[in-house]
């Protein structure tokens, strides 16, 4: 029976000889917010690659809902027919665009008319909170305020699953619970599935239900949250537990 | 940034265009000259007031600081852009003819010049000519040690005093050729090695030896005429001696002028080259700052100027000169500039 | 549609495309370098060889005194500003300017009695060379600094101060550096000039023995090409080196610019360190060339040679440097953050431009004469010109570009496969804005250089389209001396204006 949502099947990806992931099988279902979690240089981010398509498996498959969307050495499916929006670690904001242009651009993989990607674009940044900064540049704003672009540019594209790689790090609490609130609401409200890197106990509760935790680039334990956390294999979720 | 861009983008396509485009049609004539620019180019001017036919001279540098003309022209040959060689010796036209880069062409302006001083086959043509002349710093040479003969290089009252041009370029590689057409290999030779012995410098040029004689770095060189009264004119120092008066002679270096094989303007070359053969060319060269000594008797040069009549001249077979200085440029000169140290 | 993700990843359209680029460059020299039968060890040997160590000595003397010099010179350019200081950046550029052995007569003008040969000639040559190879390296140094971000630098000055700050940048911008250092060494490998002027026999004089003494292209070829192993020997270090460590990524949230810092006391280091160099690399030599300059009447005498040559000098600096750009930052964007890619391009492309800017010149003269008369228009105009000396100088703008490229994040391309955005669109929109400033003074570096290239001008421009530098070495033999002092003058002038206000326009650009 297949799933609803990503699969990873025991993919295998290699950076410069070394394996970032190694034979990971894992699941990320549809409408259950997921978190990654484990130490620093587990993999995490390799798999949010993986699973958008942005990196291609040297090993194994990935698929969504049921239909296989990498194999080894390809994709099938391209990134931006995935229903996939991600806010990268470091933003991604391209620095000579406007806030506005930022997420204008970002719908280019969209079949909207000028016109309405405009309304789109706008009715993102509202919904973020910051169309008064629409006309600035990335270097002309806060922290803050530029991760709101990010996610204005991931959410005007109404995707089906929104990729969060350690969105809130360098944020003040205030900022930082904010946001928090948003992209829960946001998602209540326009049903995308979250998948969240974070070392962040706090932000994992708060948002989601389902976690898959990594060592050295191979899964340790996945699954509901509250079970895992009931008793916790990894090392990390263990800490994890101490800290809530 | 956008506006700013299109324009950027729209003045590049325009310059773009403006570098491809060919040059509308008119009557010119294409000269390459390695005379030097600032005497080659009043005559170009001139021409072009008296005929209509656009000029385009395309000048040399010395030799040393560039691979030059000839090469160009060499590459050039299958369709060459150029109509006329004006060459400042007869070797280098020489050497084209042995390439197959020239065709004969006897202009009837030719008339008056010496025989001897142009290509027996008709490929150049002589006119206008300098000299080797001997230069020496009139604060470091009183008037009784000047020199008067080639061989005063080699005298120990100039030792470690003297300098010459490179001799596998220019008019000195002519120089070492006519030495060993007109000496024979043997006394050639030990000429150059015992300037050597004596301690003599070799320079890159010979404005290089115009310029350090006159500095007083050096106290006796071997240079061109035109190097020399430039000197004078900028009131430099120095003394100008015309060697072998008494001896072999001074070699002359007269101008040639060649058509080339293939070339674009044929009418227009053969106009050209029929106005620098003219009497009043060599008058003209000869008032100048080059002060060129008119081959053609008779043609007036300016009072304190020296006459061929007024010259021993060195007795050179000009046609033969290319093949002797091929000969010796890859064997004894080359060997001898590795041990002079340029 | 291909989406703009294919910049980030592997793929063999990088070397195919690598492949291609450098055989388009080394085209024109084709036809010469066919000519040559077989290489032999023995070319090696004998004169050639020993000129050839004189070259290689002269080369690493020259790397060592721009990095040296031109590298700190640079850090603290980047990190100070005071009142002046992109003038005398200007002033310091100008050197690059001129062919050098306008400064080698300059410097031998200034001896008493002009006693050049009481110079060491090895130290002669160095001095002129280093002249021009120090600013090269300075402003590849201010450049690469100033890619690194505000809080970068903000981090290293809570850290430790104005020393720590210093040593940041001067970290950051040792690899780009070093390359310029290179690159400079390896331009002087192909310059006989210099060595002429002081009696050094050098690899370059007897390759243009080959060409201009004895017409033997076959020879001069060999040499060429055995010059270019000898200079891919020495650059093969310096790609292994340099290559991985090009540039680091910037991470794309720091998109807060480095801004020089108004700080009195490093203010004054760096504005000394300037009038130093401007006064040991410029005003020096100048004073030596332009001191026969008497008299307006030379000037007056100068005016048509300016005005029959400037558009054409203009058209040549620009052509160049956009045909150099537009090829280089290609062959960045193909290379990519490959780093091997990186590696084997740098090392080819720095013995490549130990060429002797002959070989390609002449070469394309064989391919105008051999090809029909509707390619005039590409290979007989001045566009050729334009053509053969940005490919002469693709070396530096590549380097440029892997430097400018490399300082772009990872991300903009990811995210953009991500949204779709189309290929074309995204280099429209994203990188080519972020490249624009680097490639704009890419392109006025790469005119300064190739503008002090007669070489190719004169084997290849249209007659009656010569530059200015090519007619002061046509009438330099026996014009007046203060003829030539005058074009000289004049010529360094209009640059100097030119190179101040590209600095101005660049600086505002920057922010």
């Amino acid at each position: 029976m297949s799933v609803r949502g990503f699969e990873l099947c025991s993919v295998t990806v290699n950076y410069s000889g070394h394996p970032a992931l190694d034979g990971l099988s894992a699941v990320v279902c549809a409408g259950r917010h997921t978190a990654i979690l484990g130490p620093s240089g587990c993999g995490k981010t390799t798999v949010l690659r993986v699973l958008s398509g942005l990196a291609v498996p040297g090993a194994g498959q990935v698929r969504l809902n049921g239909k296989v969307v990498s194999r080894p050495g390809r994709s099938i499916l391209a990134p931006y027919r995935r229903g996939v929006a991600m806010v990268f670690q470091d933003l991604a904001l391209w620095p000579g665009l406007s806030a506005l242009d930022n997420v204008l651009l970002g719908l280019s993989g969209t079949d909207l008319r000028r016109g309405k990607a405009r309304e789109r674009a706008r009715e993102a940044l509202t919904v973020c909170g910051i169309n008064h900064l629409a006309d600035r540049v990335p270097a002309e704003i806060s922290g803050g305020q530029q991760q709101r672009v990010a996610l204005a540019r991931a959410m005007a594209v109404r995707p089906s699953y929104l990729f969060l790689d350690e969105p809130f790090a360098g944020l003040d609490l205030m900022t930082r619970a904010g946001l928090l609130g948003d992209i829960a609401a946001l998602a209540d409200r326009h049903a995308f599935t979250i998948v969240l890197v974070t070392h962040d106990p706090a932000e994992v509760m708060s948002l989601c239900s389902d976690a898959i935790v990594l060592e050295a680039g191979t899964l340790c334990e996945f699954g509901q949250l509250d079970r895992l956390l009931a008793d916790p294999v990894s090392a990390t979720l263990r800490a994890f537990r101490q800290r809530i | 940034m956008r506006p700013a861009l299109a324009v950027i983008v729209l003045v590049a396509l325009a310059l773009l265009g403006w570098l491809a485009v060919t040059r509308p049609p008119v009557a010119e004539v294409v000269v390459y000259s390695s005379v030097d620019d600032i005497f080659a180019r009043p005559i170009a001017d001139a021409f072009e007031r008296a005929t209509g036919i656009v000029v385009r001279l395309v000048p040399d540098t010395e030799e040393t600081k560039s691979t030059g003309l000839l090469n160009r022209l060499i590459a050039e040959r299958n369709r060459p852009l150029a109509d006329v060689f004006w060459s400042g010796d007869p070797v280098r036209a020489g050497i084209l003819k042995n390439k197959g880069v020239l065709q004969p062409y006897r202009s009837p302006q030719a008339q008056g010049l010496p025989v001897g001083y142009s290509d027996p086959d008709g490929y150049w043509t002589g006119f206008s000519a300098r000299a080797r002349v001997l230069i020496y710093n009139r604060d470091l040479v009183t008037e009784s040690t000047a020199p008067d003969s080639i061989r005063d290089l080699l005298d120990e009252r100039f030792r470690n005093r003297a300098c010459m041009a490179n001799p596998l370029f220019g008019t000195t590689s002519m120089h070492a050729a006519a030495l060993f057409s007109v000496l024979g290999k043997q006394r050639a030779s030990e000429f150059l090695d015992g300037f050597l012995a004596n301690g003599g410098t070799v320079l890159s040029s010979n404005s290089e030896v115009r310029r350090r004689v006159a500095t007083g770095e050096f106290a006796l060189g071997i240079t061109d005429t035109d190097d020399a009264h430039v000197a004078l004119l900028e009131g430099q120092p120095i003394g100008v001696v015309y060697p072998d008066a008494a001896g072999m002679g001074t070699l002359i270096v007269p101008n040639a002028v060649a058509l080339i094989r293939k070339d674009p303007n044929p009418d227009a070359a053969r106009q050209f080259i029929d106005y620098l053969l003219r009497p009043e060319t060599e008058a003209a060269l000869a008032a100048g700052e080059a002060a060129q000594i008119p081959l053609r008797p008779g043609v007036s040069v300016p009072d304190n100027q020296v006459t061929l009549a007024q010259i021993t001249v060195m007795p050179v077979d000009y046609g033969a000169l290319a093949d002797v200085l091929e000969r010796i440029s890859a064997g004894f000169l080359r060997e001898w500039v590795d041990r002079s140290g340029q | 549609m291909i989406t703009a993700l294919p910049l980030e990843q592997p793929g063999r359209w990088r070397t195919v495309g690598l492949m291609l680029i450098v055989l388009v460059a080394m085209s024109p020299a084709v036809p010469l370098l066919s000519q040559v039968p077989g290489m032999t060890p023995e070319i090696l040997t004998g004169t050639f060889g020993s000129a050839l160590i004189n070259s290689l000595k002269i080369a690493t003397m020259v790397a060592l005194v721009g990095l040296f010099v031109g590298w700190p010179a640079g850090v603290l350019a980047a990190c100070y500003e005071f009142c002046g200081r992109r003038v005398l950046l200007a002033a310091a550029s100008l050197p690059l300017l001129v062919p050098s052995i306008l400064w080698a007569i300059g410097w031998s003008a200034l001896l008493p009695g002009g006693r050049t040969m009481e110079i060491p000639p090895l130290a002669g040559c160095v001095v002129v060379f280093a002249t021009a190879a120090v600013p090269l390296v300075l402003i590849v140094t201010y450049l690469a600094a100033r890619g690194l971000s505000g809080s970068q630098i903000d981090a290293a000055r809570l850290a430790g101060g104005e020393r720590c700050v210093v040593q940041l940048v001067s970290r950051h911008a040792v690899v780009p550096a070093s390359i310029a250092a290179g690159l400079g060494a390896v331009m002087t490998l192909s310059d006989p000039g210099p060595a002429q002027i002081f009696g050094l026999r050098s690899g370059a004089a007897e390759i243009l023995i080959s060409f201009s003494a004895l017409y033997d292209f076959s020879l001069a070829a060999r040499q060429c090409l055995a010059l270019t192993a000898v200079a891919l020997v020495v650059a093969t270090p310096l790609a292994l080196f340099g290559g991985p460590r090009i540039a680091r990524g910037m991470l794309a949230r720091q998109v807060h610019s480095m801004h020089p810092l108004r700080e009195p006391a490093m203010a004054g280091v760096t504005s000394v360190v300037l009038v130093v160099i401007i006064l040991v690399g410029v005003i020096l030599p100048l004073s030596g060339l332009i001191r026969p300059l008497a008299d307006g009447q030379a000037l007056m005498r100068a005016w048509p040679v300016v005005r029959r040559t400037a558009g054409d000098t203009v058209l040549y600096a620009s052509g160049a440097g956009a045909f150099a750009i537009a090829l280089g930052f290609l062959l960045a964007l193909i290379i990519g953050r490959q780093e091997r890619l990186r590696v084997v391009a740098l090392g080819v492309i720095l013995a490549v431009f130990a060429l002797p800017p002959a070989m390609m010149a002449l070469g394309f003269v064989y391919l105008g004469a051999d090809a029909p008369a509707w390619a005039d228009p590409v290979l007989r105009s001045r566009l050729s010109v334009c053509l053969v000396s940005g490919f002469r100088f693709l070396p530096v703008a590549a380097m440029i570009g892997m430097w400018s490229l490399g300082s772009a994040s990872s991300s903009w391309a990811m995210v953009a496969g991500l949204h779709g955005v189309p290929m074309g669109t995204y280099l429209r929109r994203v990188l080519w804005p972020f490249l624009l400033p680097s490639a704009l003074l890419g392109w006025m570096l790469i005119g300064l250089l190739a503008t002090a290239d007669i070489g190719t001008v004169l084997l290849l421009h249209p007659p009656g389209a010569g530059s200015l530098p090519l007619a002061i070495f046509t009438v330099m033999a026996n014009a007046p001396e203060s003829l030539v002092a005058a074009l000289c003058m004049i010529y360094l002038a209009f640059a100097a204006l030119l190179v101040a206000g590209i600095w101005t326009v660049a600086g505002r650009q920057r922010g």
